[in-house]
């Protein structure tokens, strides 16, 4: 098998992430832009003598302030991956880099109808590493299980002694999915002074 | 235009369910669902005049629905609605044989343009 690009990789991994949020990022907007368009009609049908309640405009108000929010999410989960390519190495929380990396992944989940799962313990756990190269790897682990999972149920995402990250697919792993991804992963964790265990149903990326 | 029934199928409840009081108000009768199961489910109960539909949801995607209630009406008209011109998504809308597809944000005005437009004209 041929030796991967990494550069190349790392540039689709990053352009996979950017693309899903920004594909969230126009459903939220197309949202905020209905509220917008109701709040007009409503205030034209008021003109007309249609009365307005001020407890229904209160309530899309509401409704676009919580669009907004969840924009405000994702763009600070996009500027946060965004700078995880800063520098190659740098201290980070294990926990929360995990995190992140789940809530990127989670509408690739969607699509699949399967539930992403976080075991992840909120206690600090801080490490020297590559959070690009990581997250790249958890997203790759993470493809894997997908693929291996039926619909309406779950993927698993765990942080365990050792610094053990684990990804849990709901039967075993599909061959085919891993194949896709062995050689890539191989080199990514070999960058990385990792190790990879799989498992039946469960892959480990252990960091040293 | 009023009176017509609308099937509209998009996985963002919020926009879904804001887009059907939209049409609604303008003399509409909607059903507004979030998955392409639902939509499937809802064809079988009724007829409707037109579907409107998602392109990316999860589990069915808007190509399959739309070859799934054309094989219910084979003249069912079905506009496509799309989140980004991106090229491989693009292709597939345009290949996927679509009456008419609209990029989000939508119009309102222009989708109850493209949904007069899409509707066949009596013999």
């Amino acid at each position: 098998m041929p030796e991967p690009n990494l550069n190349e990789q790392n540039l689709a991994f990053f352009g996979r992430i950017t693309a899903s949020l920004s594909h969230e990022l126009k459903n939220v907007l197309a949202t905020i832009n209905e509220y917008s368009g109701l709040l007009d009609d409503l205030a034209l049908a008021s003109e007309k003598g249609r009365p307005l309640k001020a407890e229904r405009l209160r309530s899309v108000c509401g409704k676009i302030a919580h669009q907004i929010q969840r924009g405000e999410g994702l763009i600070q989960r996009l500027n946060r991956f965004s700078h995880s390519v800063d520098e190659p190495l740098k201290t980070v929380e294990l926990p929360a880099l995990l995190g992140d990396i789940c809530d990127l992944c989670d509408r690739f989940a969607r699509l699949r109808q399967v539930t992403l799962e976080r075991e992840i313990p909120t206690s600090p756990l801080v490490c020297t590493l590559d959070p690009f190269a990581l997250q790249f790897v958890i997203q790759l682990l993470i493809d894997v299980a997908l693929r291996s999972s039926p619909a309406q149920d779950r993927v698993t995402v765990s942080l365990g002694p050792g610094v053990r990250i684990a990804v849990t697919a709901a039967g075993p792993l599909d061959a085919e999915a891993r194949a896709a991804h062995q050689a890539l992963l191989d080199a990514l964790v070999g960058n990385m002074g990792a190790e990879l265990s799989w498992d039946d149903s469960q892959v480990s990326l252990i960091l040293r | 235009m009023g009176g017509m029934r609308v099937l509209l199928v998009d996985d963002e409840p919020e926009l879904v369910t804001t887009m059907a009081e939209r049409l609604e108000l303008r003399g509409f009768e909607v059903d507004a669902v979030t998955s392409g199961a639902e939509a499937m489910e809802r064809a079988r109960e009724r007829a409707y005049d037109i579907a409107v539909v998602d392109v990316k949801m999860p589990g069915m995607g808007g190509e399959e629905v739309m070859a799934h209630l054309r094989q219910n009406d084979p003249r069912m008209p079905v506009i496509l609605l799309t989140g980004h011109a991106a090229t491989e998504e693009a292709q597939d809308v345009l290949e996927a044989e679509a009456c008419a597809y609209l990029y989000k944000p939508i119009d309102i005005e222009e989708l109850i343009r493209t949904m007069k437009r899409c509707m066949p004209v009596d013999d």
